[in-house]
């Protein structure tokens, strides 16, 4: 089964890391990278999605359009069946993550700094998702 | 015998003292009244005397007048044989009426015609006129009874020939043993009367009335204006030498006036003496009914006594000095057993039953007392009883003196007082223990005071307000300086206002449910915060404590009330603080972790490169090497930035 898997965040770094962890992780070859979610947002909605579901590896502080700003009008544009979030972020703040999970299509949740085993759990969840 | 008798009479009189009173009453008023009738007699004598001596002048005076009528017809009698009348009548009369004053005139009447007359002067009517044949006036009549008596005899009064009212005195002249003429007299009724002295008209005090029994009709005729209706005495008598009446009359008897004061004054006299004699009876017996009520009231006195002596547990005696006697009641018997040998005792022998220890002063002290000059006596000694027991007693007395200070006569009482006695000395043992019991109380009490002081103070120097309510009225009971001071009210201001007072309106409604759960718990009670007024009006937040206690028997509540505005203007600021704090952390977990995770990526890529491909240059890791920079010196500038914020609000 294809799918497509992208990465929102909008440190360059930040991308850098991710997209060579996702790749050596063997999760997906090509992720499409995005600075920030309105992006990736008209991306998906150029683009719909059908039978081919997308992981996002979505980080929550950004400060032009945070991570619960690009949740919250995912899901008022009626675009998020298929779509699957793994949050990616440095806060060790339970809050966030108490928030985070009240969103059906958040999947599992990533503690930066991440290794490498981080990512395949949580793209194995991913997977596990959408052989069902 | 003649006493026995008197006394007799006198013991009736004064039994009944109402009969001897009345019989006394009687007796004075009959011999009184004795008296004024004999009085009455007296006057009545009195009146008639006066009035029969007044007849007696009257007809003194009438005979005067006759006797000079008949002198001078006598003298006329005498002359005629002697003088010629033809020539000297005239002379003859002027000398009769001059020594006769009372004669009017004077005629000369001869075989009943008159033949002179003197005065001629107002009597020449009747010359000529014929009496023994007058059948028309009736004059005859008593022309005629004249002649038969052959004596002077008066006619009339009646209507004269000459005119106006007389009466005529006539004396028959007999010449051989016959009747020949009349010698006449006439005297006028004005005349008659003059010489009378008696006016009908005055106020006399008698009445007098001449009257005649008319010879022609047989009529009485009165000379007088009759009257009528009087009461006194009545004289009458009979004038003959005219046929008269003269009646003389007292107009008002005042015999009966004259008794009625004496009369009074008896009949009051006999009554004051009727009442004398009945208190004069009475006397005695009203003397002998107080006597007997006396008696009687002594009599029950010394029954009540001696009852009472006996009654009393106290022995009751007296002491004659006098006669030297000693009488004790019979409570001695019963008190000390002795019989009645014991009433016969004397002074020494009664002194010699004390007690030996007390006998000695005792004696001493009756000797003192009576020797001096105190009037009671008392005594408490032992005295020995007849079971050889010693009784405790208590001997009281009160003693009379002579004028000269020496004892006369000693009353009193002799009390055994021996259950007394123990009785005092338990009473001492109680008050003692009940001594004991009472300082322990006071050091209790002293102790409760002490306590209840320390309370006292706890609640007045207590820095945190505190006051007491009553649950019912809601009425501040008490306060302490703090809520004064808080609250801004002074304590009378506190005294006078319910605790709804210093709330604001719209807290009251709490209050209202938190009475009402404050009435149905007990003990104490974390009440929570409210909002309170002060004075002036500012609202303080207060956090209420409370506990139900009893103030002087009723339900109050005892409150303590933490000001706690400032502390819960602490706690916002706190939060404000909080949340800023919140808000770095939020950053620090972001932004600080941020740099320094891609730190860690960067270096764990790194190693992954390396192990890799292990035979890569350093060079080929450039990039990665200048992304570790960049993270860095980011990392650097966040925390640069952290420090910045915190001074930050520390400085807030």
């Amino acid at each position: 089964m294809s799918y497509r898997v992208f990465i929102i965040d909008e440190h360059e770094i930040d991308l850098i890391i991710l997209r060579r962890t996702v790749i050596k992780s063997g999760l997906h070859q090509n992720p499409r990278l995005f600075r920030n979610g309105l992006q990736a947002l008209e991306h998906l909605s150029l683009n719909p999605v059908i039978n081919e579901p997308v992981l996002i590896f979505l980080d929550i502080y950004m400060p032009d359009f945070s991570g619960y700003d690009f949740l919250e009008l995912l899901k008022t544009l009626k675009i998020d069946s298929q779509v699957h979030i793994i949050i990616v972020t440095s806060s060790v703040n339970n809050e966030d993550k108490k928030r985070m999970s009240e969103y059906e299509n958040v999947i599992s949740y990533v503690h930066k700094p991440f290794k490498l085993e981080d990512i395949q759990r949580a793209g194995n969840l991913f997977l596990e998702e959408i052989s069902r | 015998m003649e006493k026995i008798k008197s006394y007799r009479y006198l013991r009736i009189f004064y039994r009944f003292p109402v009969i001897s009173g009345l019989l006394g009453f009687i007796t004075a008023l009959f011999l009184g009244q004795l008296i004024t009738l004999k009085e009455y007699q007296i006057f009545l004598d009195q009146e008639e005397d006066e009035v029969i001596s007044y007849s007696s002048l009257v007809e003194d005076k009438i005979s005067t007048v006759l006797n000079s009528s008949y002198s001078a017809a006598a003298i006329l009698g005498f002359l005629h044989e002697r003088v010629d009348f033809e020539r000297e009548f005239d002379i003859i009369g002027e000398e009769i009426l001059q020594r006769l004053p009372y004669i009017d005139a004077v005629q000369w009447n001869e075989e009943g015609v008159i033949k002179y007359v003197y005065p001629m002067e107002g009597n020449a009517a009747s010359i000529g006129f014929d009496v023994l044949n007058d059948t028309i006036t009736h004059k005859n009549i008593e022309a005629y009874l004249a002649i038969e008596k052959d004596e002077l005899y008066f006619a009339g009064p009646f209507e004269l020939k000459q005119g106006g009212m007389g009466i005529v005195g006539r004396l028959p002249i007999n010449k051989d043993g016959n009747f020949w003429a009349f010698s006449v007299v006439i005297i006028r009724l004005e005349t008659f009367f003059e010489l009378l002295d008696y006016d009908p008209k005055a106020n006399n005090r008698f009445y007098v009335q001449f009257s005649k029994t008319n010879p022609s009709t047989g009529i009485e005729e009165f000379f007088l204006p009759e009257e009528k209706g009087y009461d006194g005495f009545h004289y009458v008598k009979k004038i003959n030498d005219g046929n008269w009446t003269l009646s003389i009359q007292l107009k008002q008897s005042e015999a009966l006036k004259r008794v009625l004061p004496p009369l009074i004054l008896r009949f009051l006299v006999s009554l004051i003496i009727g009442i004398a004699l009945y208190y004069l009876a009475k006397l005695p017996s009203i003397l002998q009914k107080e006597v007997s009520r006396k008696s009687k009231a002594l009599r029950r006195t010394i029954r009540r006594f001696n009852m009472a002596s006996e009654a009393i547990s106290e022995a009751v005696w007296e002491w004659d000095f006098s006669k030297n006697k000693i009488y004790r009641s019979r409570n001695f018997v019963s008190l000390f057993g002795y019989k009645l040998s014991f009433f016969k005792m004397n002074q020494q022998m009664f002194e010699n039953l004390i007690h030996p220890d007390d006998r000695v002063q005792t004696s001493a002290r009756f000797k003192e007392f009576l020797e001096g000059n105190d009037k009671f006596w008392q005594q408490e000694f032992r005295f020995l009883k007849e079971n050889g027991d010693y009784a405790h007693v208590l001997d009281k007395g009160i003693l009379q003196r002579n004028k000269n200070g020496s004892p006369r006569k000693f009353f009193g009482a002799i009390q055994d007082i021996t259950l007394l006695k123990e009785r005092e000395l338990q009473l001492v043992k109680l008050n003692q223990k009940l001594d004991l019991r009472a300082k322990e109380l006071q050091l209790a009490f002293l102790q409760l005071e002490d306590s209840e002081k320390r309370y006292r103070e706890l609640f007045e120097l207590s820095p945190l307000p505190m006051w007491v309510y009553d649950l019912d009225t809601l009425k501040f009971l008490d306060v302490n300086n703090a809520a004064i001071n808080s609250y801004g009210f002074t304590r009378e201001e506190f005294l006078a206002k319910t605790i709804e007072e210093i709330r604001p309106i719209e807290e009251i409604p709490v209050l209202e449910k938190e009475l009402e759960k404050r009435k149905n718990l007990k003990g104490f009670i974390f009440s929570g915060n409210f909002r309170h007024k002060r004075k002036n009006g500012e609202l303080i937040e207060v956090e209420i404590s409370s506990n139900k206690i009893i103030l002087k028997g009723a339900p109050a509540v005892l409150v303590l009330a933490v000001d706690v505005t400032l502390r819960n203007k602490y706690i916002a600021a706190i939060e404000v603080q909080n949340t800023k704090l919140k808000e770095i952390a939020w950053i620090q977990s972001h932004v600080v972790r941020a740099p320094l995770a891609r730190l860690v990526g960067l270096v764990d890529l790194l190693e992954m490169e390396k192990i890799e491909n292990p035979d890569r240059s350093v060079a080929s890791f450039d990039e990665l090497f200048t992304y570790i920079r960049s993270s860095a010196n980011e990392l650097d500038a966040v925390i640069k930035e952290i420090i910045e914020k915190t001074e930050r609000i520390e400085l807030d």
